[in-house]
């Protein structure tokens, strides 16, 4: 187990270093000078000739990727070009909105897609089934945006029970963390049904209930457990969608989170903080993976003694 | 699995046809792309003309979905950015499937060195979450329509590699694909003439589903102010756009979430349905 995790643990060192290729890219695609794109539009030249000792911008790519990781490694992100402060502490302050976010939005869309997944499986072709079903199908064509502005007139301008936006309490999170789970619950709903069915056809379950099994028993622990490891794939790979949604989600909900700051980032050309931001954001989905893959080896016996 | 006689084209024609839901969702995209091919000479306004005094309005005999806050109409803007959402879909979904399948057929038909060599390609795409790839790659190249395409084109592409790499590979030893070595056909004419014709069953499949992905990213990502610019109509923008008179005028957001959702909808019935008509055992 140890074994498996520390092999896993070394392999995020390569994902991240392309992870951070990828971002470092981004500033050297953009047409322009990246000297003069990272001072602003108001920089004055010396201003861009000392950004480009700083940053070594006249030297040959792979120094200058030499230099930003290893300032980066350093937790220097370089300064916003728009309130001039540390990009560090800028995405810092905002990750834990958008982590809520997720989060939340997560454990909406597990909970309640495990449960529908369960319920249509142990019931295949009756109503609720064929229902659920259905709504899930529905779950995974609705446009994100569309499903929190038609929540938001909804909830809070029609029935005010909930804030239209911003940051605070949990009555802040709701309608956003139902937005965004929306789709992962459908996504959840659809293959914990497919992998319960294919479970519950086993031979293991027909003498789990042979030798008298209650039902709930023979559906949770022999059922729902062995049909786990697919569902933990799904989940890992939503995590990452999540990230990504977030930055919808906290568009329609007004919400200050890193999502929000990348795109604010993107409009305003704020090249370092755009980079921050996106190397936070995959570093945390890096970090899922790692997570789920942990999760593997601990539902199923067969890899950890691979 | 995969079409190869007649009768097995005809045996998987009649369950599609059998299956109700993707025979709709087929009807719908039909008549999506005759919408978007007949909208710019059936239509009785310009989308661009601008009406100041007429913004804002409810439906009518004259705006049967009323208009927007510049006083266009509301219906005929969205006749216009079917095309617009269809140009966009159809161009990233066939750069990737295009860029994709073709890596994929080569990986997994040389193997080795090559095969390694796509596959970690494939995985550097990977390492990131597609939607925040597509946005890095806009914040590279900047806005706009083609840079949509690109964006949401190069994030779908290991979708397509991984797929065609592993049915090329269960297929590439069957006994077809030795015979026409045997004859000295080219390895090229194997590729294209042997095996491709035998994974596209599941290729087609994954375009249909990957439409309705992309439909969402992209308009998602219109949505953000990154897709085609105003006044250019496209759904994810309308919306973007009626979002601040969502109190007065609640259907100016209602109805372009409404197509997306349809158009989605649609591809994703088609493609379950496409799946379950080519695979029966797959069905449940």
């Amino acid at each position: 187990m140890t074994r498996h995790i520390i092999r896993r643990l070394l392999y995020t060192i390569p994902v991240m270093l392309v992870v951070s290729l990828l971002v470092f890219g981004i500033l050297h695609v953009a047409p322009g000078d990246p000297a003069a794109m990272l001072g602003g539009e108001d920089a004055r030249p010396e201003d861009v000739a000392a950004i480009r000792a700083k940053y070594g911008l006249d030297q040959p790519l792979y120094i200058q990727y030499g230099i930003w990781i290893g300032n980066a490694l350093r937790s220097d992100l370089g300064r916003s070009i728009v309130t001039r402060r540390p990009v560090l502490q800028e995405v810092v302050t905002r990750f834990p909105y958008t982590l809520e976010l997720a989060v939340a939005a997560l454990v909406a869309a597990v909970v309640a897609g495990m449960s529908v997944g369960v319920i249509s499986a142990t019931r295949q072709y009756s109503a609720i089934d064929h229902g659920t079903m259905v709504l899930a199908l529905l779950g995974v064509s609705t446009p994100v945006f569309w499903l929190g502005l038609m929540l938001i007139f909804a909830f809070s301008v029609e029935l005010r029970w909930f804030p239209t936006g911003g940051v605070g309490s949990w009555r802040h999170l709701v309608l956003p963390a139902l937005t965004l789970g929306a789709h992962s619950m459908a996504i959840i709903a659809r293959m914990t049904r497919s992998s319960m069915l294919e479970v519950i056809r086993q031979d293991y379950i027909r003498t789990a209930r042979a030798k008298g099994l209650v039902e709930r028993v023979v559906v949770l622990r022999h059922g729902l457990l062995n049909a786990l490891i697919p569902v933990v794939t799904v989940v890992g790979l939503q995590f990452g969608y999540l990230l990504g949604g977030a930055v919808i989600t906290e568009t329609v909900f007004s919400r200050r989170g890193l999502g929000r700051l990348l795109i604010d980032s993107i409009n305003s050309r704020d090249f370092p903080t755009v980079q921050g931001t996106l190397m936070l954001l995959a570093g945390s989905f890096v970090l899922v993976n790692l997570l789920v893959d942990t999760l593997y080896a601990y539902l199923d016996p067969r890899i950890r003694y691979e | 699995m995969e079409p190869r006689s007649p009768s097995q084209f005809r045996a998987v024609l009649r369950r599609f046809v059998r299956h109700r839901a993707a025979v709709v969702g087929l009807i719908l995209i039909i008549g999506l792309v005759l919408t978007a091919a007949i909208a710019p000479v059936s239509i009785a306004y310009d989308p661009y003309a601008i009406a100041l005094g007429q913004s804002l309005q409810g439906p009518s005999l004259a705006h049967p979905l009323g208009t927007d806050e510049l006083g266009r109409d509301v219906l005929i803007r969205l006749l216009m950015g079917a095309r617009t959402t269809l140009m966009i879909t159809v161009g990233a979904v066939g750069l990737a499937l295009g860029v994709g399948a073709s890596l994929g057929l080569a990986a997994g038909f040389h193997g080795g060195g090559v095969d390694s060599l796509i596959m970690r390609g494939v995985d550097v795409l990977m390492s990131m979450p597609g939607f925040l790839l597509a946005i890095g790659i806009i914040a590279a190249l900047g806005v706009g329509t083609t840079n949509v395409i690109l964006a949401v084109g190069i994030y779908s592409i290991p979708t397509f590699a991984r797929l065609a790499r592993g049915s090329t590979l269960s297929v590439k030893s069957e006994e077809y694909v030795t015979a026409a070595r045997a004859v000295g056909v080219s390895n090229g004419g194997i590729m294209i003439r042997h095996i491709l014709p035998n994974i596209m069953p599941p290729l087609m499949v994954q375009t249909s589903l990957r439409m309705a992905t992309a439909i969402l990213s992209a308009s998602g990502l219109s949505f953000l102010g990154l897709g085609p610019q105003p006044p250019e109509p496209e759904w994810g923008a309308m919306l973007a756009a009626g979002r601040n008179y969502m109190t007065r005028a609640p259907l100016l957001v209602a109805f372009p979430g409404l197509a997306i959702l349809m158009v989605t909808l649609s591809f994703n019935l088609l493609g379950d349905g496409l799946r379950d008509s080519l695979d029966p055992k797959l069905k449940r």
